[in-house]
């Protein structure tokens, strides 16, 4: 049986629990093992069907190919790296300076591939839910309707994160039509990745500046 | 001058127009035209890439295959929707805003019918609003005939 972590929504209160697949990606996961916790705010898929996923900065070293498929099924966690210029890349992080990162992908369903703009892409298979896949795939669901949501990856038994993992308020607001949610809370400035001026230049230079932009921008810059 | 839709997103107070296809698919443009204007929450695709998603109440008559392809590019509008004893029956408009992208649906791509396309001088400031839907969530739409010039 392999080390156990905990995937935890903390503004839900759903926690559900996954199991590492030590011998078939034994570097996968102890590199991954070894970021732990991680505190991530999450993203849909908009290719591979069922999938939540969080993105890191690249891990110190990474575990090259490992128990790779293109093939997935529910409850499968998958490892990816996307080399700087992937074109998938979250825009309003790639305004902030991303380059490289790690992609981990959570399938909470069925009928998925992970596909990337090219077609479908091989991870690393390294781990699989052991509990609660349904508590985890709701919360997923949700995430479509009402954004994303705050999500910590933790080892099994590790109740406290670490300061600079914990989330930077005690609840993320829900965005209404007079306060939307910032897109720049602690996730970003802790990457390293500018949220100051450089982050008032989004790319959609003819946007009308309505509310949503304002707000946005005021925040960030404190 | 073709005729025209307008897809406005009244809480952020953004206004897009999509020039129709009218002779390529002039049986899916006058359903559609005949439903307007209509109020309808968008979501993100989640199987077809690049794609945002508006719920379409449904004509009376659907308009069948016409000018159908799995070829998507930024700013194409799809009319989709699935016979009933496929799938839900549930009518949707999907507006494409980036590239590498193609209608799908939990068993593959699908072709559907491409009806308008986003004026292009408008995508990049669509696709930047889609992003955002992306991570916030479903918002709320109005289709409506395009009016003035």
């Amino acid at each position: 049986m392999g080390r156990q972590f905990e995937l935890f929504f903390p503004n839900r209160d759903v926690l559900a629990t996954a199991e590492l697949l030590e011998d078939l990606a034994p570097r996968t996961c102890q590199l991954f093992w070894e970021q732990l916790p991680v505190t991530e705010e999450t993203y849909h898929t908009r290719r591979s069907g069922c999938e939540l996923f969080v993105i890191t900065p690249p891990w110190p070293a990474l575990p090259g190919q490992e128990n790779g498929s293109m093939y997935c099924e529910a409850g499968d966690i998958f490892f990816f790296y996307f080399a700087p210029g992937y074109p998938d890349a979250p825009l309003h992080l790639v305004t902030r300076g991303l380059r490289d990162y790690v992609h981990l992908g959570f399938f909470y369903g069925r009928n998925s591939q992970p596909t990337g703009p090219y077609g479908p892409v091989a991870g690393n298979r390294f781990a699989i839910f052991r509990d609660n896949l349904e508590g985890f795939a709701a919360v997923a669901q949700k995430t479509r309707q009402e954004g994303y949501e705050t999500l910590i990856v933790r080892r099994k038994g590790q109740r406290e994160t670490s300061p600079k993992d914990r989330p930077s308020r005690g609840e993320t607001p829900r965005a209404t039509a007079s306060q939307p949610r910032s897109m720049c809370r602690g996730t970003y400035s802790r990457w390293g990745l500018s949220v100051g001026p450089r982050a008032r230049r989004w790319p959609c230079c003819g946007l009308r500046r309505g509310v949503v932009w304002a707000a946005r921008d005021d925040r960030s810059a404190g | 001058m073709p005729r025209a839709i307008e897809i406005l997103f009244p809480r952020r107070d953004l206004l897009f127009r999509a020039a129709l296809l009218e002779d390529l698919a002039p049986k899916t443009c006058q359903a559609v035209e005949s439903r307007l204007p209509f109020s309808a929450p968008v979501y993100h695709t989640r199987r077809s890439g690049k794609e945002i998603q508006v719920v379409f109440p449904r004509p009376p008559e659907h308009p069948g295959p016409e000018n159908q392809t799995v070829y998507a590019s930024p700013g194409d509008i799809f009319y989709v929707w699935f016979p009933p004893d496929e799938c839900v029956d549930l009518a949707h408009l999907g507006v494409f805003y980036g590239s590498h992208s193609r209608p799908s649906v939990p068993f593959g791509p699908r072709p559907q019918n491409l009806f308008a396309q986003v004026l292009e001088e408008q995508r990049e400031q669509f696709a930047a609003l889609c992003e955002v839907i992306w991570r916030e969530g479903t918002d709320n739409i109005i289709v409506q005939p395009a009016t003035g010039t």
